[in-house]
């Protein structure tokens, strides 16, 4: 979690706030925790993590949304080569990714994801129905 | 033309994107965290914790909840508004589980703007923190357990899920007018008092190692 944090804010301290806020946000406000060691409740932490970052990094350098996805570098990792969904879902856009699976994954409302992204719930709404069209299309195509 | 993916698809296609990504992350042994976080995690753990009793309290209520329903049948057959007001808050009843959703016409007051006037004394806040729709006050002690105090507003989004146990017999108080529940756990350290403010349109509910009185005293000066 905290390479997580240091891979965006590169500021021990911060990323120590990053984790611990994000250790806060998904063990006292999520609903859906029932098991902490299972592989959900891990990507929920990893996503959590990632974004309080982000959050933090906006806050130090008074960055818009929209300027950080040029910043900050994605998080790597291999993408599933299946050529089908999950690898177009890898694809998408972090933060559409995200939205993804939280929504679908981790079973979250629209409400919470919007609170751990910190975006507008209706803003998270269209983005995730957008972002399923694009995988729709993605499958046409093939 | 729209397409739509069938769910268990797209639910298997983002556990294998999940799965790729947790392979992909490595643990760094080298970290060492500051005394700061240390602290800062052990408080989330607390609340975390509290939390988990809290709501396992909540569980226990139903029992109260349940036995209203069938001691208050002869108050409701004749008091229509009663009644009316009654069954907004609680919608489904199952034997023993019941969904208590809350008004949806209060209007809550700002909850950030609210505190605790009055604390046995020791305490001081330590942690306050916002889950959603509900702020959260942790409050410590050097010589005591902790307290938390918990605001919740009433709107459709809250409704508590809750099955009953026979076990515990809560006691339904009134405090300045307004609904309340006070809850004698057997331990001692946990008791809970859960207010429902209709006037401010909001439900606070305090859990710790305090008397009674001493749980009124705090709801009561929550401004």
């Amino acid at each position: 979690m905290f390479k997580i944090a240091m891979d965006v804010l590169h500021n021990h301290a911060d990323a120590e706030d990053a984790v611990a806020e994000a250790f806060k946000s998904t063990f006292i406000h999520s609903r859906k925790i029932k098991t902490i060691d299972c592989p959900e409740t891990k990507s929920l932490l990893v996503i959590t993590v990632r974004n309080k970052a982000i959050d933090i990094y906006r806050k130090n350098k008074r960055h818009s949304a929209a300027e950080l996805t040029e910043d900050i570098p994605d998080l790597s990792f291999k993408m599933p080569e299946d050529g089908g969904l999950a690898e177009s879902i890898s694809k998408l856009p972090a933060i559409d990714r995200d939205i993804v699976l939280l929504r679908v994954d981790n079973e979250l409302r629209f409400r919470e994801i919007a609170e751990i992204l910190n975006m507008k719930t209706d803003t998270v709404r269209k983005r995730y129905h957008r972002a399923l069209e694009k995988l729709a299309a993605s499958l046409r195509s093939e | 033309m729209m397409m739509s993916i069938p769910k268990a698809k797209l639910k298997i296609a983002a556990a294998q994107v999940r799965d790729s990504i947790l392979a992909s992350i490595d643990a760094d042994p080298s970290v060492r965290f500051s005394g700061g976080f240390e602290i800062s995690m052990e408080q989330t753990i607390k609340v975390a914790k509290r939390r988990r009793i809290r709501q396992d309290r909540i569980m226990r209520i139903a029992a109260v909840f349940a036995a209203v329903i069938v001691t208050s049948a002869t108050f409701l057959s004749v008091n229509a508004y009663a009644r009316e007001r009654f069954f907004t808050w609680v919608h489904n009843v199952y034997e023993r589980q019941i969904v208590l959703r809350f008004f949806k016409s209060t209007q809550p007051v700002s909850l950030d703007k609210l505190n605790a006037e009055w604390l046995p004394e020791g305490y001081s806040l330590a942690e306050k923190l916002e889950a959603g729709d509900e702020l959260i006050l942790l409050y410590s002690s050097e010589t005591s357990q902790d307290l938390v105090i918990s605001l919740m507003p009433f709107n459709e989004d809250t409704e508590v899920g809750i099955s009953s146990d026979k076990q515990i017999e809560p006691e339904s108080i009134t405090v300045d007018g307004k609904s309340a529940l006070y809850l004698d756990d057997a331990d001692p350290e946990s008791d809970t008092l859960i207010l429902f403010d209709e006037e401010k349109g909001i439900v606070i509910t305090v859990n710790g190692p305090l008397s009674k009185d001493e749980m009124i005293k705090i709801v009561q000066g929550v401004k």
